[in-house]
């Protein structure tokens, strides 16, 4: 437990510094949630490469993306379950706030997929706010398909892309 | 010539009917053998330490003529069968000097009549030859058509160089590229506004998609709209004065209309759905855009005040990038077929729609030459390419490595 938490402190830690630079790089993905129809993804080990910095709380915060279909941002019966243990962790992290980040595969055009972005990070939003976790908390961004986790052009690839990506602030 | 030239070959790239069977455009209408102007361009003269320029000028000149797509252009000198009794014509050009002023003089005459139809004289500094060439070119056009040409106009893109994007402006043809922002974040969908003096794109500088605007003159960038959510999809009204855009600041995206400043002045849609991709048309009366409304994401025609939407695509399932030819009488936008998108044209009154593209190669966000003839565009094959389509024959250059072009309309 120890291990996947500082493995997921780690993470959080650098997403958070490297927002700024583009690129394709991918992007670590985060420990799977244990429902048999979500994706199976490789969590890969990281080092921590920056020092933590302090906060106000120490423990790190939890948090799952969660992946749609095709064209859609409609939240699926996996998505919803993710989003419930994100609300149970906000509402025991009552310091933490989170940026949401809308993402797209591909396979539409820029401008379009910034709108569908849109409509994925809030919809997982409007979900956790239903749930009770304070709109303020929240902040929402899309990125369309301009900064895909897996850069490839086939299905497995495109699936990953196509999320609410959930990213605790510092 | 008429200037009916262009609308009546453009017109040919339709189909004469259109009966839908299936689920898909129609395919492509190729017209190999267009209507042409036969054209004789013998080598220009120039003496001495002139011939260099003179072979430059030449070059440039034949280039932007065999560009436009409407002549047939011969070097050598025309047989008599050939081109007696038609409307040929003859282009030459000479550099001389007069007096320490390096000269390009160039004429155009009517080959069956002899008639001196027209001409012009430049003074030619080094650094001004290629804008030389390429107003005489336009001459030429004028000319011969009665038409504008459009070899001097620039085109914008942006391009990724390792894990950097940058803003670049060119001349239509490719030629001298110029970088205007470089930068870690992505950048995408420029524009030119405000009488081709500037450029606005959508950047995430600022951690979130927001539009910029670059005046040329200029080394930096202003910030023109960062509404919450994401500020996208910018398009220009020369006419109007006036842009439209994609906000999500309501809570959905939806199109705006703005002032160059950024200032909101109207909302234009009013919907659950995604809007999106708003383009005006040439009189500013009229608005194309992309909306999901209806199920899945097609092209909708509004009135400048978002009244009267009515749905324009019926076929296929997803018809996006909307661009409204400066003629007026096309829409061109980028359909989706399988995981890729080809390039369709449409009439504004839905009537007759057709493929324009339809091979391996993805193209994507067709935007408009002057002409309403040639379409730049994003290609993806091996690489990412800023490409140029002509509707009438359906043939296609690469201009450069980059994409989401788009062409400065006089």
């Amino acid at each position: 437990m120890k291990l996947k938490q500082l493995m997921v402190l780690a993470m959080v830690t650098s997403l958070t510094v490297v927002v700024g630079c583009g690129g394709k790089k991918a992007i670590d993905e985060p420990t799977p949630t244990d429902t048999s129809a979500a994706p199976v993804e490789e969590v890969k080990e990281q080092p921590v490469e920056q020092p933590v910095t302090p906060s106000t709380d120490m423990s790190p915060v939890s948090l799952n993306d969660v992946y749609f279909d095709f064209d859609q941002y409609n939240l699926s019966s996996e998505a919803k379950s993710t989003l419930d243990a994100n609300a149970r962790e906000l509402k025991r992290m009552t310091e933490a706030n989170i940026t949401i980040e809308g993402h797209c595969d591909e396979r539409g055009t820029k401008a379009y997929n910034l709108a569908l972005g849109d409509k994925r990070a809030n919809a997982a939003r409007d979900y956790l706010v239903a749930l009770g976790v304070g709109s303020s908390r929240i902040t929402t961004v899309s990125y369309g398909k301009e900064r895909p986790f897996d850069a490839g052009h086939d299905e497995s690839a495109w699936a990953k892309n196509r999320r609410a990506h959930v990213v605790a602030n510092q | 010539m008429t200037k009916r030239l262009v609308a009546v070959l453009v017109a040919m790239a339709l189909p004469a009917s259109v009966a839908a069977q299936t689920d898909v455009w129609p395919d492509p209408v190729v017209q190999e053998k267009a209507f042409v102007i036969p054209l004789w361009l013998p080598a220009f003269a120039g003496e001495g330490n002139l011939k260099p320029r003179a072979q430059r000028l030449e070059q440039i000149v034949l280039n932007d003529l065999g560009f436009t797509g409407l002549f047939n252009i011969q070097r050598d000198e025309p047989v008599a069968t050939g081109m007696k009794g038609t409307n040929a014509v003859c282009v030459r050009g000479r550099v001389f000097l007069e007096g320490p002023d390096v000269t390009f003089e160039g004429t155009v005459t009517d080959i069956a009549s002899g008639d001196f139809m027209g001409g012009k004289k430049y003074k030619v500094p080094d650094k001004e030859l290629r804008r030389v060439a390429h107003h005489f070119a336009d001459e030429v056009v004028r000319i011969v058509t009665g038409e504008k040409g459009m070899a001097s106009t620039q085109i914008v893109y942006t391009r990724k160089v390792g894990d950097k994007w940058e803003l670049v402006v060119s001349d239509y043809d490719g030629y001298d590229p110029r970088v205007l922002v470089r930068q870690a974040v992505p950048l995408l969908g420029p524009r030119w506004i405000d009488g081709n003096q500037a450029v606005v794109y959508t950047s995430f500088r600022d951690g979130k998609a927001d539009l910029f605007v670059r005046y040329l003159g200029e080394d930096k960038s202003r910030g023109l709209a960062n509404y919450s959510g994401s500020n996208t999809a910018p398009d220009w009204s020369g006419r109007e004065g006036l842009l439209l855009a994609a906000l999500s600041k309501d809570g959905d995206t939806e199109v705006y209309v703005l002032d160059k400043l950024g200032h909101i002045r109207q909302r234009l849609t009013h919907n659950r759905a995604i809007d999106t991709s708003p383009c005006w048309a040439p009189g500013g009366r009229e608005i194309v855009f992309l909306s999901d409304r209806s199920g899945s994401p097609q092209l909708f025609l509004m009135e400048r005040d978002g009244g009267n939407v009515r749905r324009l695509t019926f076929t296929g399932g997803y018809n996006a990038s909307p661009a409204w030819s400066p003629r007026g009488d096309l829409i061109a936008f980028s359909t989706r077929m399988g995981a890729e998108f080809q390039i369709a044209i449409i009439t504004p009154d839905g009537q007759d729609g057709r493929l324009i593209t339809k091979d391996d190669n993805s193209y994507e966000d067709p935007r408009w030459a002057p002409d309403g003839r040639h379409l730049v565009c994003t290609a993806r094959g091996r690489n990412e390419t800023v490409s140029v389509v002509d509707i009438v024959t359906g043939g296609k250059r690469i201009l450069a490595e980059g994409s989401d072009p788009d062409w400065s309309i006089p």
